[in-house]
């Protein structure tokens, strides 16, 4: 039988298809978090278990899947509670911010056209020659993306110029949110993903506590339902408590 | 598709190669330009430590054996500014004001002083010239390995220098020669270290027509360029 737990969303001008996690996966995935020392590999194992697809993803698509996931686990809505006021926060808009497919660079350094695009990197890299050199695709026609050591094949040049038109051309998204002043881009984006997916772990086992108890579930369930489904059953059970008192 | 090998060929039929002036041979070397990665690793060691000097030299050295298709050993000190002067305009021909292209025209017509000598002193005979680049290389590497954790290193980089032009001390009394070719960087360093300073001063005001030649290669109308990792900062 064909799994259909997978699903089709679209960014950057290409379908990319993601699965949806069961409850037990997302558990194992968040009890990964809290003990992880490096939450972009957190990540990225994240997105090697959920991604389906030949495509190697570029920085900028892993992002866009990773909120694509969230969405998906806990919806589009995210609280933050400052000052005991709830400030809540669509992650589509923010997933709207950073999906701008920018075109190409073609810069030319001499009598060659060096073509830039977005990098295949899990952070930014901070330095700048680095950041240039892994953003290198081709030199005139000749694709250049599997050598590894990309800094020999560029000119010396004015790096923080070309540095500045790289990075102001792909990695220039951001989200602004007023209300908590703080601004969510390419550079903070991963701490921003850590707050948005941790969430209470103890409150995640009292729910697979109760749905075993009061629903039955079985293993095999939690193995094969999304947290999403669970919430349903839940609320369906807590909807039927109540007629039944008020009956 | 085409492997990396492949590709590889392709790019360098890209690169260009530049004519540069080697004052020493009075004639003109073809050079490869300076790549990102060489750029990278001269701004690497920008420091503001006592020994940065020697390290952007070294750096500069490993750049120019990999890049000039000359031997290593043929190329002096005193084409050092050329050379670099040279890369640097094939990136950009104007440093803070100076055009670079008006400079490297002008050095073609200054004339090099001898670049060997033979200095006479009470006691001894020093054989003396300005050294290869690779000569330079290997000295300034002893230093910098040797006393990269000294603060007072004053004294060790006049030493230093000593190191990199004397090639002979012969002593007058016996006939006895030191060939500091033979000699190891420790051995040349003790050797120069027991003796007397009086016997350096003539070597000292040669090694400064030198250093003074190879200012003048880098001054245009009054304004002269800081050899230094900020050079190549574009």
């Amino acid at each position: 039988m064909a799994d259909f737990r997978y699903i089709d969303i679209q960014f950057l001008d290409k379908t990319h298809t993601i699965k949806e996690l069961s409850f037990v996966e997302f558990k194992n995935f968040l009890k990964r978090i809290y003990s992880s020392t490096d939450i972009i590999i957190t990540f990225n194992e994240l997105i090697a278990h959920c991604y389906k697809g030949d495509n190697k993803l570029n920085y900028v698509e892993k992002i866009l899947v990773l909120l694509n996931i969230r969405g998906l686990i806990f919806g589009n809505e995210v609280t933050f509670v400052q000052n005991e006021k709830n400030i809540v926060i669509n992650i589509q808009e923010i997933i709207d911010s950073f999906n701008i497919k920018s075109k190409e660079i073609k810069h030319q350094i001499g009598d060659n056209i060096y073509t830039f695009n977005y990098i295949f990197d899990n952070h930014i890299p901070e330095n700048k020659l680095e950041f240039i050199s892994n953003s290198l695709i081709k030199i005139n026609d000749i694709d250049v993306t599997n050598i590894s050591d990309k800094n020999e094949l560029i000119p010396a040049c004015n790096f923080n110029e070309l540095y500045d038109l790289i990075y102001n051309n792909f990695y220039n998204g951001n989200f602004y949110i007023k209300k908590l002043d703080y601004d969510i881009n390419f550079s903070s984006i991963y701490t921003f993903l850590e707050s948005i997916f941790k969430s209470d772990l103890m409150g995640l086992y009292e729910m697979e506590y109760k749905l075993r108890e009061v629903l039955n579930f079985n293993t095999y369930d939690l193995e094969n339902m999304s947290l999403p489904e669970c919430k349903m059953f839940m609320n369906f059970y807590v909807r039927d408590q109540n007629d039944k008192e008020n009956n | 598709m085409s492997s990396v090998n492949e590709i590889l060929n392709d790019l360098n039929s890209l690169k260009s190669d530049i004519q540069v002036y080697i004052p020493s041979i009075k004639s003109n070397k073809k050079t490869k330009t300076l790549n990102l990665k060489q750029q990278k690793e001269l701004l690497d060691n920008l420091s503001e430590s006592n020994l940065s000097l020697l390290t952007f030299f070294n750096d500069v050295f490993e750049i120019i054996n990999a890049n000039c298709s000359d031997d290593s050993k043929v190329i002096n000190v005193i084409d050092r500014p050329n050379i670099l002067l040279s890369l640097r305009c094939d990136v950009n021909k104007i440093y803070e004001e100076v055009n670079l292209e008006e400079l490297l025209k002008r050095n073609k017509d200054i004339p090099l002083p001898d670049l060997s000598k033979q200095i006479e002193t009470e006691h001894f005979v020093f054989d003396v010239s300005s050294p290869s680049i690779q000569r330079d290389y290997n000295v300034n590497s002893y230093l910098v390995n040797t006393y990269k954790n000294e603060e007072k290193i004053l004294g060790k980089l006049y030493i230093n220098e000593l190191s990199k032009f004397i090639n002979k001390i012969k002593f007058k009394s016996s006939e006895k020669v030191i060939d500091f070719d033979n000699e190891s960087n420790g051995n040349r360093f003790k050797i120069l270290e027991n003796m007397q300073s009086s016997n350096f001063q003539e070597i000292y005001s040669f090694i400064n027509d030198i250093r003074d030649k190879e200012v003048e290669y880098l001054t245009l109308d009054g304004t002269q360029i800081d050899l230094s990792p900020e050079f190549f900062v574009l």
